[in-house]
């Protein structure tokens, strides 16, 4: 028998052969010294692999971690997302059940998914994936955000994220006409921080991201883009992108899905 | 749909409620699900319990111990970050993956810090007076798998350093990584077959 080809003695050493192939390389192995070798060089790196590079500079990491917590977000509770801070402008954050009043929304119809859109669907990835806005006034009554977005009202959101390939992860901001961005998912509190998108459920419909958020933003154009991904995307990134694209358009971010609802902001 | 925030369900589990064990034995799941109802020990028992193995897997693929520490520490402040969204599904290893290997990613495409890495790889072993012949043997040949793990492209030696010094299984990571099963099969066997090769001067 000739010798073992690299490619099934690395499939024997991770055990993906099947029986009868097995016993034909152990038959070699007992006679050739030479395929004994290639295989202990194998198993030895293997091995090496497995063990830490360096045993010394494995340490507890928790100290360092905790403190980059604390200074990034003294205050932070953790499962309430926090917000940025727009020229000191940010205003309320109320994390209030939302979800109540979302399940009594009269506009929440299925087949109104995409009604707010100002653009069809881009891609075939597109129609399965969206974001709904409901605007919240002073009775606290959430209702799908219309042509019109009053200023002191805040926002909150649902996600649906459908279809045979379903994303991981969301971004949901905003951008004014201006080219401003406003952070809803995920927040961003502070400057040199850089948050990423957050996980979401796949196969899933309307569900509801439960703060409650208000920003300041001047009068005008505001686009609300959900941003459906497979990666996890860092703010910083999506900023930079948007630093070229035209406020309301399509980011150029290949494999992603985006959802760009439009409304204007008025007193 | 849920009607009210933070409800930590546990329901399914009656006999195994989480109040009733100590936290080290929870599951990663009710770890975060507990993270996220504001008992911040538990988040620390997940970070003990893969610091180690995350810090393995990023020093292979980043091959430089001050990168492999950003990317986990940027690993667990995302994660921390992620709890209020987390999904309890049982598949928090691979979402935990998933994040670091994002992170190792950004880490190599800044290209003055890749340049730096190539540099380290390609540097010679670091040898203090005194150390014994074994270690400095342990260290040229830590080196060598190294320097056979940076010339592999990202898409083998993700896969390669996933099964071996992070230990998940085939099909974690195919979840990790977004591929099928059979893709991390011989993704592995080209990566072993190839390291083998370089580590034997077989290829440059």
């Amino acid at each position: 028998m000739k010798c073992i080809s690299p490619k099934d003695l690395a499939a024997y050493l991770v055990g993906e052969v099947t029986r009868s192939q097995a016993e034909d390389i152990e038959e070699h192995l007992a006679s050739c010294g030479s395929c004994r070798k290639e295989l202990e060089g194998l198993r030895e790196m293997v091995a090496r692999i497995k063990k830490p590079a360096d045993p010394a500079e494995e340490r507890d990491h928790l100290p360092d971690i905790r403190r980059r917590i604390k200074a990034g977000d003294a205050g932070h509770l953790p499962g309430r997302r926090k917000w940025p801070v727009v020229a000191g402008a940010i205003a309320l954050l109320a994390i209030l059940a939302a979800a109540v009043y979302l399940l009594l929304d009269p506009g929440a119809a299925e087949d109104e998914f995409r009604v707010k859109s100002d653009q069809p669907p881009a891609t075939q990835q597109d129609r399965w994936a969206g974001i709904r806005a409901f605007s919240v006034g002073a009775a606290g009554t959430p209702a799908t955000l219309e042509d019109v977005h009053h200023e002191s009202d805040s926002l909150v959101f649902t996600y649906t994220n459908l279809g045979e390939n379903p994303y991981d992860f969301l971004m949901i901001f905003a951008v004014d006409g201006k080219g401003r961005v406003y952070w809803f998912h995920p927040a961003y509190t502070r400057t040199g921080e850089d948050p990423q998108s957050i996980g979401i459920s796949k196969g899933a419909e309307r569900i509801e991201l439960r703060e409650k958020v208000r920003h300041e933003y001047p009068e005008g154009k505001l686009w609300i883009y959900g941003l459906f991904t497979n990666e996890p995307m860092r703010v910083s990134s999506i900023e930079k992108l948007l630093e070229t694209t035209a406020p309301g358009e399509r980011i150029p971010l290949p494999g992603s899905a985006q959802h760009i609802l439009a409304t204007e902001v008025k007193p | 749909m849920p009607s009210s925030d933070n409800i930590i369900d546990f329901s399914g589990k009656p006999s195994a409620s989480p109040g009733s064990r100590p936290l080290q034995d929870l599951e990663d799941d009710e770890l975060m699900l507990m993270t996220r109802g504001g008992v911040e020990a538990a988040f620390d028992i997940i970070a003990r319990r893969y610091q180690q193995v995350l810090f393995r897997v990023a020093s292979r693929v980043l091959g430089q111990t001050i990168l492999a520490e950003d990317a986990i520490q940027n690993t667990f402040l995302a994660l921390y970050n992620a709890v209020g969204s987390y999904e309890p599904r049982g598949r928090f290893k691979q979402f935990l993956f998933q994040i670091l290997i994002n992170e190792c990613r950004i880490i190599m495409r800044s290209a003055g810090r890749f340049k730096k890495l190539r540099e380290e790889l390609a540097a010679v072993v670091q040898i203090k007076p005194g150390m014994p012949d074994e270690d400095i043997l342990e260290r040229e040949k830590n080196k060598e798998v190294n320097r056979a793990l940076s010339r592999l492209g990202f898409k083998l030696r993700i896969v390669v350093v996933l099964r071996f010094a992070g230990g998940l299984s085939y099909s974690e990571i195919g979840q990790a990584l977004k591929i099928p099963v059979g893709t991390v099969k011989s993704r592995l066997n080209t990566g072993i077959v190839k390291m083998r090769k370089i580590v034997k001067g077989k290829s440059p």
